[in-house]
């Protein structure tokens, strides 16, 4: 395989730009719809024995209960219902009323498999904190051990710049999906909780895997290839990886998909599997067409910008 | 490597495949060998291996979250109070006999509270939410010992009489025959007015010269006025102390605290001044714990209502497992088929690489062990994709030098020894994220964290140790012949 990664570096910079630009558009426009993890509330999951009743009907019943108007529902499976709101108390009572009121018109709930959750809006604040705190220690311990790691290769581009251009991947890797994330809530009320931001992180280690991988190759190609412009390394390099870099990325895919598809009726495991997957394809994108090239078009810059100093 | 070691690695592998397998999954095995008993009349033992630990969400249970109110405690006893508090809820939560409980201390002043099979969150708050009550109890007077002895005494002889007859005829005789038969239950003690909120603080101290721990109490000006009372009029004999109407530590060894058990120290004196001293504590674990109550009474820390209340019913549990489980077995089918197809024979043993990875995961996971939730399992999910990645970097590798005309064996030399550098970094910078990830998590994630890291570290041992082995076994047989099945 011999295909010119670098050749139309721009347009997928363009494409990278575009996404990122309009992924941030999104989060502005639409924001993220923070899940109960973080927001506090009450969950209410109630599965149907044989098969469950109209929404519509849902609705109602669920209005009829004392403090449970405009209460969010949702279809979870083939026989659920999950409510939530936003107090953060539920008593017995009051779930042992909600269960009569769906349960009414000789539509019986399944009461073994079906639960109750409470969480306070003092956990979300905390873990809002705690979340941000472990997004920059991550990157910032990924930028560290990249431009280390890269130390003994500091011609033509030296390891810092290796570090910085994995750290913008991992941007890249990270809004793309937190994008979609933002349109999916819109439209479907798919919510950021714990585990999406759990899969979050894993795409920051996943991807840098990728990326490292790659400049490992240049590494190795520079100090074998003595000859060649760091363009060509970096071309030799992306067609040598290419296939390992899509075979581990199906993998991944072939390992998940599985996840998604018993799941569910899981919000927890679905979304996470979910922004898994949005992950690794975004992440082959930034591996492959962004992370080396934009090291080549840098140095092509910092060379025009020699000469004409010259 | 020569041949002869080659093969001898081959075969440690192909052992420790048989005994990761049977440890992770004895049910075949035994079952082998109950037919082999059966059939042979030999007696063959079982291997008997620790069950999975599973956590609340595939077993089913209680899941609550609690802040302490550590604003009127001090920077330097908040851990000993938040320590006070677990031991507390642990105490609790025994008393009512729910099996293996999970209290566990997180950030400063967070405790989380697992209760499989309770099936009620406001029991369970109840229980666990009420302020602890510390009481000093008298004995009664001789007079009355002498008549509850006297009444139980009387019962004893009733049920004699009737031996042979259920506990509930039994219980009805007794109710119908004994007058007062309530007295029976009483205990030779009675309350005093001295309780927890008298006191001000215990203190564990050491005799000097013999080292033996010694608890100090330290009462406040009411309490010693009423604790020199209290001792004044029983001199000589022994005072009990309660924790939440029931003894305060377990006394008769038998780890749980029940009627049974009674802690009273005997008063040697009057004491005034409202400072005491439990003397004669045999174990430093019993004077410790000893303090530990004594102080949960003094300082009593309100927990409040939970930040987090969770329940989850036990088929929903059982359901979940079920769908792990199968996700899991797809999730290798999917993988194994995938690099069949896509590195034929390498592919093939890297599968059996992964089946053994598999093993060998499940094997620490139950030595460990590891409590399985389901972030845990999906962390291990995943951790098969990534595992596959070091395989994958090799074949790659080897498929390169190959097609550079080398011959097969010297093939896998090289498409190992290059592919490392990119294995050690790419590894190392998943596992300093799930590392990250560990430290800095909640309960979710670092069940999440852990796995993958577990996961991820072992991986590593099946490409490079494992699959390596393989490679050079077959590569050296008949099958290393033909071409076409490797590249």
């Amino acid at each position: 395989m011999n295909f010119q990664f670098t050749k139309y570096s721009i347009i997928y910079f363009i494409i990278a730009l575009v996404a990122i630009l309009a992924s941030i558009t999104c989060l502005i426009v639409f924001g993220l719809k923070l899940g109960m993890d973080f927001e506090g509330g009450s969950l209410i999951s109630i599965q149907y024995s044989d098969s469950r009743p109209e929404m519509s009907w849902v609705k109602n019943a669920i209005e009829g209960v004392e403090g449970f108007k405009g209460a969010e529902i949702q279809p979870i499976g083939d026989k659920g219902v999950v409510v939530k709101v936003s107090q953060n108390d539920i008593s017995s009572e009051t779930y042992s009323k909600i269960l009569q009121s769906l349960g009414a018109d000789n539509n019986t709930i399944d009461t073994q498999n079906s639960s109750v959750q409470t969480i306070s809006p003092l956990v979300g604040s905390e873990l809002k904190h705690k979340t941000i705190i472990v997004v920059i220690v991550a990157l910032v311990a990924m930028l560290l051990y990249i431009a280390v790691a890269f130390l003994n290769v500091n011609r033509p581009i030296n390891s810092f710049g290796y570090g910085l251009s994995s750290t913008l991947m991992l941007f890249h890797d990270i809004i793309i999906p937190l994008g979609v994330l933002s349109v999916l809530g819109k439209f479907y009320g798919v919510e950021l909780t714990i585990p999406v931001v759990t899969a979050l992180l894993t795409i920051v280690g996943y991807c840098i895997n990728n990326t490292v991988v790659v400049f490992d190759r240049i590494r190795e190609n520079i100090i074998k290839n003595k000859s060649m412009s760091y363009e060509e390394v970096v071309n030799k390099s992306l067609n040598e990886t290419f296939t390992r870099c899509i075979n581990t990325s199906i993998a991944v895919l072939l390992a998940i998909l599985p996840l998604y598809y018993f799941f569910q009726g899981e919000e927890s495991l679905k979304y996470f599997t979910l922004t898994i997957g949005l992950g690794v394809i975004v992440g082959i994108f930034s591996s492959v067409f962004l992370a080396s090239p934009l090291l080549v078009q840098w140095l092509k810059w910092k060379q025009e910008k020699t000469q004409k100093s010259h | 490597m020569s041949t002869k070691q080659t093969l001898i690695y081959f075969f440690l592998i192909i052992i420790l495949a048989i005994f990761a397998g049977t440890f992770a999954y004895p049910v075949p095995y035994n079952q082998a060998i109950d037919a082999l008993n059966a059939k042979a009349h030999t007696n063959l033992p079982h291997w008997n291996t620790p069950d999975y630990k599973l956590g609340l969400d595939l077993k089913g249970g209680v899941h609550l979250e609690y802040k302490a109110d550590l604003s009127k405690i001090s920077d330097a006893q908040k851990r000993e109070v938040m320590n006070n508090l677990r031991d507390l809820i642990e105490r609790r939560v025994n008393t009512f006999g729910v099996g293996e409980p999970v209290i566990q201390i997180y950030g400063v002043d967070r405790l989380a509270v697992e209760l499989p099979g309770v099936e009620s969150i406001d029991q369970a708050i109840a229980w666990i939410g009420q302020t602890p009550l510390l009481e000093f109890y008298e004995e009664r007077s001789e007079d009355e010992i002498a008549k509850i002895n006297a009444k139980q005494a009387e019962i004893q002889d009733l049920v004699k009489k009737n031996e042979g007859k259920t506990p509930e005829e039994l219980n009805q005789l007794i109710q119908q025959q004994i007058p007062d038969w309530t007295l029976a239950l009483e205990s030779p003690y009675k309350p005093t007015e001295l309780t927890g909120r008298y006191l001000e603080r215990a203190n564990l101290e050491h005799n000097q010269t013999t080292g033996e721990p010694i608890v100090t109490l330290q009462f406040n000006s009411e309490g010693a006025k009423i604790f020199e009372e209290i001792t004044a009029r029983n001199e000589g004999k022994t005072i009990a102390i309660y924790l939440d109407g029931l003894s305060i530590i377990d006394t008769n060894g038998d780890e749980k605290i029940d009627s049974s058990d009674l802690y009273a120290p005997r008063v040697n004196e009057k004491i005034s001044g409202g400072n005491a001293m439990i003397t004669g504590i045999k174990e430093e674990k019993e004077a410790q714990t000893l303090v530990s109550r004594l102080n949960q009474g003094a300082l009593p820390v309100p927990l409040g209502k939970p930040i987090v209340q969770e329940k989850i019913g036990p088929t929903l549990g059982a359901t979940t497992l079920d769908n792990a489980l199968k996700a899991g077995i797809w999730s290798v089918a999917l993988i194994t088929i995938f690099l069949i197809l896509f590195y034929r024979f390498p592919g093939l043993l890297a599968s059996c690489a992964l089946i053994l990875y598999i093993a060998l995961l499940f094997s620490l996971i139950k030595i460990i062990p590891v409590t399985l939730t389901l972030a845990g399992i999906g962390g291990l999910i995943l951790s098969l994709g990534i595992a596959v990645d070091a395989n994958i970097l090799i074949f790659s590798r080897m498929r390169e030098e190959l097609k550079n005309g080398r011959d097969l064996l010297d093939a896998v030399h090289q498409g190992m020894v290059r592919a490392w550098p990119s294995i050690r970094d790419g590894h190392f910078t998943t596992v300093v994220v799930a590392f990250i990830l560990y430290l800095l998590g909640t309960s979710f994630i670092k069940g999440f964290a852990f796995t993958l890291i577990l996961g991820i570290l072992l991986s590593l041992f099946s490409a490079v140790v494992v699959t390596h082995i393989l490679l050079l076994t077959f590569g050296k047989t008949i099958i290393g012949k033909i071409k076409w099945l490797w590249s």
